[in-house]
């Protein structure tokens, strides 16, 4: 028994991206469900024949006419069509749930000091001494707790941050020891990580991260002077040794830190090295790009910027697809807030979902923007202050769907718009694209091929095939 | 490497199993929210949205 009538006219659906990786097909799902898949020669003919012009039956014949057995063609139609590449008949909706029973999370940045040993070039932190008294972070805790508990959220993320956490590593301590004792009983899952510069790591902390699972996340802009140009101390030293040397003490105790690199027109040219560097340290990494929001960037400085950033970032995706063939581990390489994995309208949950404060315990709505608080954690709860909040309002809302530009765009629920502070800093509003729209519509499509490099050569070491290359 | 699902080998489709690809999205380890307020009404994928984790700062 057929499956489909034989008159009926299959189309691809719309918004695929593909392309070609050596024999292969590679299909990628920007706009639904974000699964990647891999067409060989036989299954693209099909795939090509279903051009939306001729009916199951002449696809049989012209397919049939190469050698293709109906059977064959007929049961790789209705696998791309379950896939939702192809769109066969209205029987089969083209609509697919893309909501996964995640549970839900609450994010706090918690500022734990204001005080670093590092003089960052770039860094929006307007830096003194101050450390967050433990009573203020106790309060803080307790208030997240309680909101969790009020608003029915299973998880809650607290991210140790500054200044540099490190700086007041025995309050850090204290404060998951007591976030673990708050949340215990609310039956809240709290998860911890922090955002170091890497240069105070010691073997006791190492080893704790490791015992305790908790993630860091370590700045690093370059190899020796390419990082020490923006990551320095405050009489003007580099930082490379230290960092390298923080790195080295978090991997022999068994931690993977994630490199975050911050891309700057003074780093850009080190991309490439660095690169490299990491992938030989087998060592995660994120590139995100300068978001300056306390000057305009001038047409030119973007124009000048984006075409820097997206020919040297380019040139290292090349590069690490090149280590691809080479050598063998499991990479999570990002690109800003771009997500390959599920759909997103929101780069991040600003506004929603997460929130920042600051060492005197002040609210706001991310670290970007602590000079403009929402609210104080002894007087307010932090959800409240997020849904009360008049700095952003349009922020409670806002989906990728609000912006028209973006809203046409295939990626959209891959990068849903950037950092949407820097584009309220830098555009005057949160409902248009990113300053940095054109690199990401580049570059995107260069992480994708890496995923699918990465699929490609799990399905041919699983076959046994070593030899192959794209 | 990710497990590649078998299913659909002999049709030359390739793609990888639901379970590696919930293993890949858990590697971001906040990023698994729905939000907050209204995320319980049936939105659709523009519900989603990530908390920012380790590796999502500026």
């Amino acid at each position: 028994m057929k499956t489909f009538c034989e008159s009926v006219i299959p189309f691809k659906m719309p918004y695929l991206y593909s392309e070609r990786i050596g024999e292969y097909l590679l299909v990628y799902k920007p706009r639904a469900d974000h699964k990647f898949l891999l067409l060989d020669k036989h299954a693209q003919q099909i795939f090509f024949a279903c051009d939306g012009k001729r009916n199951l039956e002449k696809i049989y014949g012209f397919l049939e006419n190469h050698g293709y057995k109906q059977e064959k063609i007929e049961a790789t139609i209705v696998a791309l069509n379950k896939e939702k590449i192809l769109k066969v008949s209205d029987e089969i909706s083209g609509d697919i749930s893309l909501r996964q029973a995640f549970k839900r999370t609450f994010g706090i940045w918690l500022h734990v000091t204001n005080n670093c040993n590092l003089r960052c070039s770039y860094c929006y932190i307007d830096k003194n001494k101050g450390n967050m008294p433990l009573h203020i972070a106790e309060r803080t805790v307790i208030n997240a707790v309680e909101q969790c508990g009020k608003f029915g959220i299973e998880n809650l993320s607290i991210k140790f941050a500054g200044g540099e956490p490190l700086m007041v590593w025995e309050n850090i301590k204290h404060i998951i020891n007591f976030a673990k004792k708050c949340c215990a009983p609310m039956n809240i899952t709290p998860v911890f990580s922090i955002i170091s510069n890497g240069t105070l790591v010691k073997k006791e902390i190492a080893e704790y991260l490791k015992n305790n699972k908790i993630s860091i996340g370590v700045s690093l802009d370059g190899l020796r002077v390419v990082n020490d140009n923006q990551r320095f101390h405050q009489d003007g030293r580099g930082s490379f040794n230290e960092v390298y040397n923080g790195i080295c003490v978090l991997k022999k105790a068994g931690c993977r830190p994630f490199i975050l690199i911050t891309v700057t027109s003074n780093n850009a040219n080190g991309l490439q090295e660095l690169t490299r560097f990491l992938l030989e340290h087998e060592l995660n990494f994120r590139y995100s790009f300068e978001r300056n929001c306390s000057r305009l960037l001038s047409t030119d400085d973007l124009i000048r910027d984006s075409l820097m950033y997206t020919e040297i970032l380019s040139e290292c995706f090349v590069n690490i697809e090149e280590w691809m063939l080479r050598k063998q581990w499991n990479f999570n390489i990002k690109l800003c807030d771009i997500n390959l994995d599920r759909p997103i309208s929101r780069s991040c949950g600003i506004g929603k979902n997460s929130a920042a404060i600051d060492h005197g315990g002040r609210i706001a709505l991310c670290q970007m923007v602590f000079n403009e608080s929402i609210g104080h954690i002894g007087k307010i709860g932090l959800i409240e202050a997020i849904q009360n909040q008049q700095i952003i309002p349009e922020l409670r809302k806002k989906t990728i769907n609000d912006c028209l530009e973006c809203s046409q765009c295939i990626w959209k629920n891959v990068c849903a718009g950037g950092c949407p502070v820097f584009t309220y800093k830098q555009r005057g509003a949160i409902n248009l694209p990113s300053p940095y729209c054109k690199v990401f519509q580049t570059l995107i499509p260069k992480v994708v091929r890496l995923r699918g490099v990465k699929l490609i050569r799990s399905y041919e070491e699983q076959k046994g095939d070593k030899t192959w290359l794209p | 490497m990710v497990a590649i699902k078998n299913d659909m080998l002999a049709l030359g489709i390739i793609t990888m199993t639901q379970s590696t690809s919930s293993q890949i999205q858990s590697e971001c380890t906040d990023c698994d929210d729905e939000g907050l307020g209204d995320c319980d009404t049936d939105r659709g994928p523009d519900d989603c949205e990530c908390t920012d984790c380790v590796q999502c700062i500026g």
